[in-house]
């Protein structure tokens, strides 16, 4: 395992779920995930983010659904699987496209690569930048980006249920 | 015989499965058991898992000369010739339709049972399967507890009873190397 705690080390080899979002590579590291499924029935919640598809239920409790490629690109991505990683409160569903499989993925930090991606994707999400042959790899840290209202309505609805 | 079409079941496999990701997550362990739901005859039956070694589908049975109409024949798993039980006719139900399903039994001297149809594989809770035998003798004494289930009890086959009983058909006497 890569053992990667939020910041890459220079020329890490990092154990990652490695999956689609729209145009973009990415991965989790694998000791982030979960598991991954097929897209289960998705709630949606008015008065979220874009990228928030609202809440499903994830092994008995209600949890975020969050669209990676609308999080990374800003437009709605193909959804194919949900993957689902762990968070600061609970599990978050990760609609993602295709899942290419568990990889060793070679990544460098964020801080220099991640400049050519800034405006695109928020440096917040991005532990490191590798690559797939020739393509860009992102490697997302655990997700932060759930706003607290949702995991609040996910919080009613579990104790509603 | 008309049921689901294939596609139909496969539909049914991916929906089920794709639902399971809601229920909450469930440990194995000494609280559930393991078990086969299958069609014998046409009546649904259960077979624990632990005492199978694997199911096969469509395999050739070679017939043989024998007094034992519950003998299909035997067939070969592995380099080894193992003879072939219709459970139907053991259990006292036999059917024309020929077996489609095998069930290597796991144990000593081996053994395949024939089955009509193979309904799902199951985890329950212990609590759901009632122990003790279902009759005295006959038919029954292959038979050891039963499963609730959502759709009905099913008599659980037992298969170190059925291991017994099918050797004395045989007209073959245990030795002490034998085991369940």
């Amino acid at each position: 395992m890569g053992g990667l705690q939020g910041e890459a080390v220079v020329g890490a080899r990092v154990t990652a779920l490695v999956f689609h979002a729209g145009p973009l590579y990415c991965a989790f590291p694998l000791d982030e995930v979960v598991e991954t499924m097929r897209p289960l029935q998705t709630r949606p919640l008015a008065g979220t983010p874009p990228y928030v598809r609202g809440l499903s239920i994830l092994r008995g409790m209600p949890s975020p659904v969050v669209d990676v490629t609308h999080l990374l690109t800003g437009e709605p991505g193909e959804i194919s699987r949900y993957v689902a990683v762990r968070a600061g409160r609970g599990v978050v569903a990760c609609a993602t496209g295709p899942v290419l499989g568990v990889q060793e993925v070679e990544v460098e930090p964020a801080e220099g690569p991640t400049a050519a991606l800034s405006g695109v994707v928020s440096k917040a999400l991005i532990a490191a930048v590798g690559r797939m042959e020739t393509e860009p790899l992102v490697l997302l840290r655990g997700i932060r980006t759930v706003p607290d209202e949702v995991w609040e309505a996910a919080g009613s609805t579990g104790a509603a249920a | 015989m008309t049921g689901p079409s294939v596609a139909d079941r496969v539909s049914r496999l991916r929906t089920e499965f794709d639902r399971s990701f809601a229920e909450p997550a469930r440990t194995v362990g000494a609280d559930s058991v393991e078990l086969l739901a299958i069609g014998v005859g046409g009546r649904p039956y259960a077979l624990r898992l632990a005492q199978a070694s694997g199911v096969h589908p469509d395999r050739p049975v070679t017939a043989l000369p024998t007094p034992v109409p519950a003998l299909l024949g035997v067939a070969g798993f592995a380099g080894t010739v193992v003879p072939v039980y219709d459970l139907a006719a053991l259990l006292g139900h036999p059917i024309p339709e020929r077996p489609r399903w095998l069930v290597l039994t796991s144990g000593t001297p081996p053994l395949a049972l024939a089955f009509h149809q193979l309904d799902h594989h199951l985890r329950v809770p212990v609590t759901d399967v009632v122990a003790g035998s279902i009759g005295d003798g006959g038919p029954q004494a292959y038979l050891q507890g039963l499963v609730r289930l959502p759709d009905g009890n099913r008599p659980i086959v037992d298969v170190p009873a059925t291991r017994a009983l099918v050797h004395q058909l045989a007209g073959h006497r245990p030795d002490s190397e034998e085991s369940s």
